[in-house]
């Protein structure tokens, strides 16, 4: 177990070294370098240089790859012209907000598809089944932006129920103050993930409900719903765990989408910004900081799930 | 969550009785397995109109627009002589757009650009994930190890930041964005053939294949990938779905393809530039398009994986 | 400065007043002039909170957010520029008398007012000669330094007369105007408390503004080090992360001020608020109780926050343009979720819009550049550009054409009749004919080649082979939906006359980053590149070519060089000439592809705001002007 866990760490940090190499490699590509992006379009050659000199971009790739990462283990991510600011300080401001936002979109969508994934399940090829099958892939098919452009459309413009941005402040926890204007990110993105939980929820308590164990409760006498509830569910429920951590690349791509289309000011929002202003220190900054907790995550749920299942922990790795 | 690793078979290993089937060569299989699968496929009514409805779409694009003649490159023409974003009539019947491009002709071909790319990528994909995994697989030991993690790694980048970050420098093509979007694809299928390889690796037909002298190429090429089809076929298919999904997203980021070319993706973001507008027509129809074609696919995946399975459990 | 896609640098220079949200009436709350409690509120462009406070910085920081839209509301320049709707010299808002010119033009002579600093000091020549001397040892430091041109390098003495007055001898004539306006209008006088090297230092303890000119270049670095890391940069570290941005609210150094107003509240997202400066010496001062500026990060939310009155002065963002105007100087309809609330001010500022030839360009197999250097493929290329057209379908009648270097609107004085009666006007025949009389086989929709090549009258001309095709890249800026239909329509109608623009979508910066003169033994194939806004005259104000058409300026990024314009402009600034024979050469020459101007921001203000108009040309904001 504990082997285990040390590999996956090990891993992790490939992971994060490897795609800081990829972006770092893709940002020396832009024309004009770094130096273009921050001065705009008056820079003579003459200031281009000064600011190469003054940042050490005339220096060879290799070290200035180097002395980025030594800056990243001390915790310094770099710093952005455009915002004028540290690029640390930019993503602890906006990483709890999307944290928020992907917390609770995966919590809703949790508590909603365990229960349909359950029911379905059980009411297997009856028409329950059916609609919400149908339902589940018309979910899974529009594209993320329109669910939430619509609802902007829907219940904003029109019905006027819910803010279509939310409050802009510097402020973590500013998203607080106006809860109404978090309703309509969080539901965009757990449509998503509603549709894909409930699919793997109703197979996974499909394929415990053959199991042997299950036919010898039955078999003893225990009451359906007992067998449902007390066997089935539990069983069914480890996957889930891994399910979400193999599907937080995906939720933290869906975030991005998002948060673009409803101006939430998270680190999606940041990373397109910057993209759109050739930031490349931002870039880097939030690319990694979105690799280092999606592979976290999933490391997480990875233990969870063999630390619950015994079979998993007693037969090593 | 045990992958099976090492180069050892074991002894006892558990043959079904009708195991005796395939010892006879892969072609008889392969012909059961086929009928099997569209009998299957075919009870399944949803699949079946799913599969209509994909027919349409396809001639709807790559048709239509011989039959129903508009002008979707001239812009200037455009300008010049009709007027922007008017609602659905008789000369319009889906409105146009904000070049007073007619949107109904430009859903056939935005659509052109959707469905190529989408069924592009998947196939791109799925070779390369296929070829990857089969030779992980069956190679197995510490080159399967590696392979792997490589695949692992893969998994667990957030796909959209990279994305972003190198369609920003490349400026977009069509065939830019087949490569990409196949790129961050060929996992999934590559991890999936491995898993069947290895199992497949150890049945007594390959062994008796390889005692024989057969090469290696002719075990992956004739035997383990042949008896994989189902399983390749299913991902395939869900795969042109997220690939259209995929191209949607980013030409909702601006990353798609440049005009004048047109996708429902890019469509369908400059149509939400004006919802504030009222602007309904650049929404909807397009919005529509995507989500059928894509839930279309769903289902014919979904049938295929239930034909799959009725096969697997016959094993 | 160059312009810029509009969402990106420029903002919503819009005067208005009023805010919907927090009016608290008090009553008889006067002191001095009639003041009322009520808060202003204006919204920024979209992603473009300012982030400098300082005003002496490099170009990383030199935008419209941080200068005009917000140091110069508290740090007001010596000259000021943007009189009514006019870009003139606004004598009433400079803080010195119109500089005077004497001894063949090589001497200038400034007379200061009597403005006061918050803090109590007087505005003095130390003040000037503060930032003079930061200048001279931090020109390398300094945005709008070019090298031999201008500023400090054509100044061979500064002696101060007395503390209202200070002489500025220069090394050559200068033709006055060009001084003045593209100089002179680059000096903001800085207070003596922040002249010194520490939080606890005494003003004037740093020994740069008392010293004479060009004496105190260590202390006058060391001064410089000082401020810029109080504002964010570390010259000496300038990848280090800093936080200064929170403190530009608290630091005291920041509170001396000499405008209108003084900072209270700033955070990093871009909420600003600032508040009237009771020492204001300036001749309107402000009324409201606040001003504030409201951060958006797109277009759509700013617009929400219009439908939701919550704004004083917005803008209206394209895509919400519902009708249009038949006239481009005049407002047409709002959009109807606004006109109960908010008028509509269009705001066309001091700029021409076009995108370059890259004479230069190795492309097209080597002719690109020799193509694009034949005046007629240039006349033929701008004949069929539509300018009238797209003003009216893609701008909805929000735009000015560019027919040559100097704008034509702002009125203004420099405008010649000849630019102004448009010399290439939109004719496919006219196009079609100059290519067939010069040795082409135009095949509309195809691609034209050349069929007589040859350097005589009636061929191709030099460099140009016998089937050479006419065929081009154009990478334009992706990000506004505007520009890529220009593009395309303008794509299509090259496509009229066989010429075959290929187009490429890339970032504003990437595009930027291209659009460069090509240096020798580099390879330089980028052929045509469009960022989509052409040249903002600021601070240059004075539209002279000598930063973009002159041989071998920094920003001419085609590499145009013609002897007898770069003879043109040499007058322009040397000479006291006016722009005519300058102007009237280049629009005739077309040394780039001139393009439609749209206008910079469609103000929205709200309908009980008075003073908000005339707007300046020059994207300041006079907040101090907005009465209720």
């Amino acid at each position: 177990m504990l082997g285990y866990i040390i590999r996956r760490i090990i891993q992790a940090i490939i992971v994060i070294l490897g795609v800081s190499l990829i972006v770092f490699l893709l940002s020396q590509l832009i024309p004009g370098g770094q130096a273009r992006a921050a001065l705009g379009p008056k820079a003579t050659p003459l200031q281009i240089a000064h600011f190469n000199r003054l940042n050490g971009y005339n220096q060879p790739l290799w070290v200035q790859y180097w002395h980025y990462i030594l800056s990243i283990i001390k915790g310094d991510l770099g710093y952005s012209y455009k915002n004028n600011q540290g690029v640390t300080a930019l993503i602890l401001n906006r990483l709890p907000k999307t944290l928020v936002l992907v917390g609770s979109s995966t919590i809703l969508a949790l508590i909603i598809a365990i229960p349909l994934g359950m029911a379905q399940a059980v009411r297997r090829n009856q028409a329950f089944d059916y609609v919400m099958t149908g339902v589940s892939f018309f979910l899974y098919a529009i594209p993320a932006f329109l669910i939430g452009e619509l609802l902007i459309i829907w219940f904003s413009f029109d019905l006027n129920w819910f803010p279509s941005q939310p409050p802009t402040s510097a402020s973590p926890w500013a998203i607080i103050t106006d809860p109404r204007a978090f309703v309509l990110p969080v539901f965009s993105l757990a449509a998503l993930t509603i549709a894909a939980f409930s699919r793997y929820m109703r197979s996974s308590v499909l394929d415990t409900l053959g199991e042997d164990y299950i036919r010898t409760a039955k078999a003893k006498g225990a009451s359906p719903r007992r067998v449902l509830y007390g066997h089935a569910f539990r069983n069914a429920l480890l996957p889930i765990l891994t399910l979400i951590g193999l599907s937080l690349p995906a939720i933290v791509g869906g975030a991005l989408i998002v948060e673009t289309v409803f101006n939430y000011p998270g680190m999606g929002l940041l990373t397109v910004q910057a993209a759109a202003n050739d930031d490349v220190p931002l870039v880097l900054g939030t690319t990694l900081v979105a690799t280092a907790a999606t592979v976290l995550g999933s490391l997480l749920a990875d233990v969870l799930y063999a630390a619950a299942d015994p079979r998993i922990r007693l037969g090593g790795d | 969550m045990q992958p099976l690793e090492g180069n050892v078979v074991p002894d006892e290993a558990i043959l079904p009785e009708h195991e005796a089937d395939h010892d006879a060569g892969e072609a008889v299989a392969e012909a059961g397995f086929l009928r099997n699968m569209v009998r299957v496929f075919g009870e399944n009514k949803l699949a079946v109109a799913s599969l209509i409805f994909l027919v349409f779409m396809v001639l709807f694009c790559f048709v239509g627009p011989h039959i129903y003649v508009t002008n979707q490159t001239n812009a200037q023409d455009a300008l010049l002589n009709s007027t922007q974003n008017s609602p659905p009539s008789w000369s319009h019947p889906l409105g146009t757009d904000e070049n007073g491009f007619d949107i109904l002709g430009r859903l056939m071909y935005g659509g052109q650009i959707a469905l190529i790319v989408g069924f592009a990528a998947a196939v791109v994909a799925t070779v390369i994930g296929v070829t990857y995994g089969a030779l992980s697989g069956f190679f197995g030991g510490w080159l399967d190890s590696l392979f792997m993690r490589f695949v692992d790694i893969g998994l667990s980048i957030p796909v959209l930041f990279l994305l972003i970050a190198l369609v920003t420098i490349y400026r977009p093509t069509a065939p830019l964005l087949i490569i990409v979007i196949a790129a961050v694809s060929w996992l999934v299928p590559a991890r999936l053939i491995r898993a069947e390889t290895l199992s497949l690796r150890t049945r007594e037909y390959v062994q008796a294949v390889r005692v024989m002298g057969g090469s290696r190429r002719r075990i992956i090429g004739r035997h383990i990938i042949p008896n994989s089809v189902g399983t390749i076929v299913v991902f395939a298919t869900f795969d042109v779905a997220d690939s259209i999904l995929l191209l949607a997203a980013l030409g909702f980021l601006g990353l798609g393809v440049p005009a004048p070319q047109t996708d429902w993706g890019t469509m369908l973001s400059n149509g939400v530039n004006y919802a504030s507008n009222g602007y309904w027509w650049e929404i909807y129809p397009v919005g529509l398009c995507i989500i059928l074609v894509v839930v279309a696919l769903n289902y014919i995946g979904d049938a295929l994986r239930d034909a799959l399975e009725v096969r697997l459990q016959r094993r | 400065m160059k312009g810029s896609i509009r969402r990106l640098l420029v903002s919503g220079v819009t005067v208005g007043a009023l805010a919907a949200g927090t009016l608290a009436v008090l009553p008889a709350a006067t002191a001095g002039a009639a003041s009322s409690s009520a808060v202003a509120t204006w919204a920024e462009a979209p992603q473009t909170p300012p982030n400098y406070i300082f005003p002496f910085m490099g170009l990383q920081y030199f935008s419209v957010s941080n200068i005009n839209n917000f140091q110069f509301l508290m740090y007001r320049p010596l000259y000021w520029f943007g009189n009514g709707s006019t870009p003139n010299l606004n004598p009433s808002l400079s803080l010195a008398n119109n500089p005077t010119y004497s001894n063949g033009s090589k001497t200038v002579t400034i007379n200061l007012k009597n403005y006061k600093w918050s803090n109590g000091e007087k505005l003095t020549s130390q003040n000037v000669m503060f930032w003079m001397n930061m200048l001279h040892a931090q020109k390398d430091n300094w945005a709008d330094y070019s090298q031999g041109i201008g500023i400090p390098d054509d100044l061979k003495s500064i002696t101060v007369n007395s503390p209202t007055k200070l002489t500025f001898q220069l090394s050559a004539p200068v033709n006055a105007n060009w001084f003045t306006y593209n100089e002179l209008s680059q000096i903001t006088p800085m207070p003596n408390a922040w002249d010194k090297t520490s939080d606890a230092g005494a003003a004037g303890s740093g020994g740069c503004s008392a010293a004479a000119y060009g004496m105190a270049n260590t202390q006058c670095t060391a001064v410089y080090t000082y401020l810029s890391k109080a504002s964010g940069f570390d010259p000496a570290n300038p990848k280090g992360a800093n936080n200064s941005l929170t403190t530009y609210a608290t630091n005291p150094l920041w509170q001396v001020v000499d405008g209108p107003f003084h900072l209270t509240k700033f955070d990093a997202s871009g909420n600003v608020t600032m508040a009237p400066n009771k020492s204001y010496s300036g001749p309107i001062k402000p009324t409201v109780s606040q001003f504030v500026e409201v951060p958006f990060t797109s277009d759509s939310s700013e617009f929400n926050a219009l439908v939701g009155n919550k704004l004083s002065v917005g803008y209206l963002p394209s895509a919400n343009v519902t009708t249009g105007t038949t006239n481009a100087y005049k407002a047409g309809p709002n959009n109807s979720r606004l006109s109960g609330n908010y008028n509509l001010a269009p705001l066309y500022t001091w700029s021409i819009n076009y995108f370059p030839y890259n004479f230069q360009s190795t492309g097209n197999g080597g002719t690109a550049g020799k193509i694009f250097s034949q005046l007629y493929f240039r006349q033929a290329f701008q004949t069929l550009v539509d300018q009238p057209l797209y003003i009216q379908k893609i701008d909805k009648g929000y735009g000015i054409p560019t027919y040559g270097p100097v704008p034509v609107y702002p009125s203004n004085s420099y405008a010649s009749s000849t630019e102004k009666s448009n010399p290439y006007p939109y004719n496919t025949g006219k196009a079609k004919s100059l290519l067939s009389s010069h040795g082409w086989k135009v095949v509309p929709g195809g691609s034209s080649y050349c069929e007589n090549p040859g350097t005589s009258k009636n061929q191709c001309g030099k460099g140009i082979p016998k089937g050479t095709k006419l065929s081009f890249n154009l990478e334009y800026a992706t990000g506004g939906t505007a520009l890529a239909q220009q593009m395309n329509a303008e794509k299509s109608s090259w496509a009229q006359a066989g010429i075959n623009v290929t187009l490429s979508g890339a970032t504003f910066n990437t595009v930027l980053g291209n659009a460069v003169p090509c240096t020798a033994g580099q390879s330089c194939n980028w052929e045509l590149e469009n960022w989509g806004g052409g040249w903002v005259f600021a601070p240059d104000y004075y539209p002279t070519g000598e930063a973009i058409f002159q041989t071998g300026a920094g920003s001419n990024s085609g590499s145009y060089s013609d002897v007898k314009n770069d003879a043109n402009i040499v007058a322009t600034t040397q000479k006291s000439v006016p722009l005519t024979t300058y102007e009237n050469y280049l629009a005739q020459q077309l040394p780039v592809v001139y393009q439609p101007n749209p206008a910079t921001s469609l103000t929205e203000i709200k309908k009980n705001v008075k003073g908000v108009t005339p707007q300046s040309p020059l994207y300041s904001i006079n907040p101090e002007n907005w009465r209720f």
